[in-house]
């Protein structure tokens, strides 16, 4: 082998997938969202993988409840984690912005979408994550989606973006499929895709449905 | 892992300029053999762009960052033989942790207590190393390599060709600098030309993978791809590119679509074309079919498996002594994996015109596109929103190339069109006006299936009046217009202030000034502002953007720009101020500074656009020919 090539071989071999990030050592154990019985990792951020807890503050029931901060009740995913899918069938984790013009387009449309599949075991929570300053939402943002939209699903306020590990905020909304009894993501849309996703969702009620 | 990718680097440079060799036939005489090396660097050193924002990964990601990224184009040729390559690579000298990333987020963050603190932490550490995992990596690969065979009757190429067939509708793989940006089939591609006396007629076939660039260098994201999604000829057009790569955040995984950095799943594409040109008519026939692995982002695009779009062309090249006309009709069919969602087909037909008289001239253009979508790659936009965009077909705007205001889905369900006329005074002034008006029924809904309902409607006027004037002696221009849009939804949209039908609203100036001062000296005044509303998606007030620069150039060699730039939407930085010098030493070497910042904006070239972050730093190109 020539100098030439050689040298050739050697760049190439110094600049091909090389710089990777590195895991710090000080990443250790959740301390503060732990719940018993949730699936153990190692988590993941991809479809087949397991999501990690993550814990909010939010309503369960946003058009039963008066909507002052009082009223907001500690949320976790893990609360949705239903190892004989007794109650929920299908989870679908959602995030909104109130800056995210898909967003709001995606839920003016969700009523019409939630309550034939809600009695078939679906639960959709959503995650109000950011104003109309991309700055992290607060309770009026919140109160504010709420009273917009009617919301009547659960729905939770997320000032830190905990679904920026699946996804970056800035393609927003992001719809997450996890099966209830795994905590395994099925399926990740990234944007409002109506025509791709109810699909999508009534196929995989319809298979938990199936004797 | 290195070794592995540069050896297939190495395969598939060396059988590249190894078929080259191979093939090209003994040189003659009379022919010489020419050779182009043209080597182009960039220096770039971001800072902190001023866009942080509390818990968001990515906007720190994007600060403090260094890098070069290095193009070396080798042009070969020799009677109708041509070889070219371009090697792409990026070196990384500078980049941000995940350390640094959570500890940035936790120092502007609010906590309630010192557990959820660590928690925080420890989980944007996490997503910052994610998202890391594709950005800022060192590669070096084979952008571009094509072998090509030119006479006046044939033209054949293996490797990668530019390829556009009709006005982009079927087919549209091509060059936009502006967006730097270069999509190109990797395969085989054909042309041949048959000509009579009175009939000429133009053959085109292509098959091969669709090659977008892999490097964006406005955010050091590279596309990879995994073994899973290159099967048969893709494992050959797909050697030496950037690979997926497990990290300590991102494991592998046995498919690319559950691999965190597996980011493009080659599409493959058989295309053709016929033209039969019969006096100043042309008829046009095309057709292509992109055929997809994995999904790597699940709309209604990317999860096509297969999609197919044909259309028929007929193309007037003089109608009386003045005109000109062009059809374009076309059929798109999406067929996805076991049938869901069945779409039905769509279709799109355009219709462009121009009459051009010495005192005045016209353009006209409409179109009617139902259920018809852009050919979109098959890229993760979760994992590598940056390559969003990239697409393979630009169904036409009808609109100014630089139009950012269609939003959504707005080109995918609309019929409209836009006249242009012009008065000419003279060679040197003229005045012009364009009114458009479209009515799209994708911009304000999601509907892929395009329903046409008064619900779905968005009205859109646009226009817009303007002069282009000649002086000193035709050294000096000025082009400067003045435009107007109006975009209302059929419905009463939501909004925290009241229901409103207005959706969008824009008053903007434009300028182009080249004036000469002095010998050898020109001046250069260019600019854009704008005052714009957006009531889904913007600010609850109207706000104001745009940027001005003042260049001046000496003669050939220098020129120095210094501009500044506004945006006045709440929680954006305001303003913006950056500087520009090119200096040509020679005719071989050109070197560009540009240090400061600029904003972060949506740019759009012809209805492909890319969001561009904000950029504050310092750049140096060079680029020398040899």
């Amino acid at each position: 082998m020539g100098v030439p090539r050689l040298a050739a071989l050697c760049a190439l071999a110094s600049a091909c997938g090389t710089n990777k990030p590195e895991l710090p050592p000080d990443l250790d154990r959740p301390e503060h969202c732990v719940a018993l019985g949730y699936p153990d990792g190692p988590y993941g951020t991809e479809p087949g993988a397991v999501v990690r807890n993550a814990c909010f503050s939010g309503w369960r029931a946003p058009h039963r409840v008066a909507r002052t901060p009082e009223t907001l009740e500690p949320i976790a995913l893990s609360d949705y984690h239903d190892p004989e899918a007794a109650a929920v069938h299908l989870l679908v984790l959602n995030t909104a912005a109130l800056w995210c013009a898909a967003c709001r387009i995606e839920h003016e449309s969700l009523p019409e979408h939630l309550e034939p599949l809600a009695s078939r075991g679906l639960v959709f929570l959503s995650a109000v994550f950011q104003d109309e300053r991309h700055e992290p939402a607060e309770f009026d943002d919140l109160a504010l989606w709420v009273e917009t939209f009617d919301t009547r699903f659960p729905i939770v306020l997320d000032p830190g973006y905990s679904f920026g590990l699946y996804a970056s905020a800035e393609t927003a909304p992001l719809n997450l499929v996890v099966d209830p009894q795994t905590m395994t993501i099925l399926a990740k849309f990234v944007g409002d895709q109506p025509a791709v996703m109810w699909p999508f969702i009534e196929a995989e009620l319809a298979k938990r449905s199936a004797p | 892992m290195s070794v592995r990718c540069a050896a297939h680097a190495a395969r598939a440079l060396w059988a590249a300029l190894g078929a080259g060799v191979l093939v090209a036939p003994p040189l003659k005489a009379d022919e010489q053999m020419l050779l182009q090396v043209t080597e182009s660097v960039s220096a770039i050193y971001k800072a902190d762009n001023r866009d942080t924002r509390p818990g968001q990964v990515g906007t720190v990601a994007n600060d403090h960052a260094g890098f070069l990224f290095n193009r070396t184009n080798l042009q070969a040729s020799r009677g109708a033989f041509r070889l070219s390559l371009r090697l792409d690579g990026a070196w990384f000298f500078l980049s941000p942790s995940p350390a640094d990333v959570a500890d940035e987020l936790v120092r502007i963050g609010a906590f309630p207590d010192a557990s959820a603190r660590r928690d925080f932490q420890r989980v944007k550490a996490t997503e910052a190393g994610i998202e890391l995992s594709n950005r800022y990596i060192d590669w070096i690969y084979p952008a571009k390599y094509t072998l090509s065979y030119v006479t006046r009757d044939i033209e054949l190429s293996l490797g990668d060709a530019n390829v556009q067939l009709g006005r982009g509708l079927v087919l549209s793989a091509r060059k936009i600098d502006e967006l730097a940006s270069d999509t190109t089939v990797r395969g085989v591609h054909a042309i041949a030309r048959l000509r009579t006396e009175d009939v000429r007629v133009k053959l085109t076939a292509l098959a091969g993978a669709m090659n977008p660039l892999r490097f964006d260098e406005s955010s050091g994201r590279y596309l990879g791809v995994h073994t899973s999604v290159t099967p048969g000829f893709l494992a050959l057009t797909e050697a030496g590119m950037p690979r997926a790569i497990a990290t300590d955040f991102v494991p592998e995984a046995e498919r690319c679509a559950h691999f965190g950095t597996c980011s493009y799943a080659p599409d493959r594409i058989v295309a053709g074309g016929a033209e039969l040109a019969l006096g100043t008519i042309t008829f046009g026939t095309q057709g292509s079919l992109l055929v997809r692995t994995d999904a790597l982002s699940p709309d209604i695009v990317r999860s096509a498996q297969r999609i197919f779009t044909a259309s028929q062309s007929v193309e007037v090249f003089r109608i009386g002594e003045h005109g000109t006309a062009y059809v374009e009709g076309a059929v798109q069919k999406l067929v996805h994996p076991s049938g869901t969602p069945d779409l039905a087909p769509g279709h799109a037909v355009y219709v462009a015109a121009t009459w051009v008289e010495p005192r005045y001239s016209v353009l006209a253009e409409g179109k009617h596109y139902r259920r018809f979508f852009p050919l979109l790659a098959n890229v993760s936009t979760a994992r590598a929103r940056e390559f969003s965009a990239v697409q393979y077909s630009t169904p036409p705007t009808t609109e100014e190339v630089w139009t950012d205001t269609e939003l959504e889905g707005f080109n995918t369900c609309v019929t409209g069109g836009r006249l242009r006329p012009a008065v000419h005074f003279d060679r040197t002034r003229s005045v012009y006006a364009w009114l458009g008006h479209y009515r799209t029924y994708a911009e304000s809904v999601a509907n892929e299936r395009c329903e046409v309902s008064a619900e779905n409607e968005n009205r859109v006027w646009d226009a817009a009046v303007g002069f282009d004037l000649g002086f000193a002696e035709r050294k000096g221009r000025a082009d400067l217009s003045v435009g107007t849009r109006f975009d209302d939804a059929g419905r009463a949209l939501t909004t925290s202030a009241g229901a409103t039908h207005v959706f969008y609203r824009e008053l903007s100036v434009r300028y182009d000034v080249h004036a000469p001062v002095a010998r050898e000296v020109g001046l250069e005044l260019a600019g854009v502002h704008r005052r714009r509303r957006q009531t889904v998606g913007g600010p609850e007030e109207p706000w104001f953007e745009g940027q001005h620069t003042t260049g001046i150039e000496w003669g050939e060699r220098l020129g120095v720009a210094l501009g500044v730039e506004y945006d006045t939407r709440p929680g954006i930085p305001s303003q913006y101020l950056n500087g520009h010098v090119t200096f040509r030493p020679s005719d071989a070497l050109v070197l560009g500074l540009f240090a400061g910042q600029r904003r972060g904006s949506l740019r759009c070239v012809g209805g492909v656009c890319r969001v561009y972050p904000s950029f504050e730093g310092a750049r140096l190109d060079a680029t020398l020919r040899f």
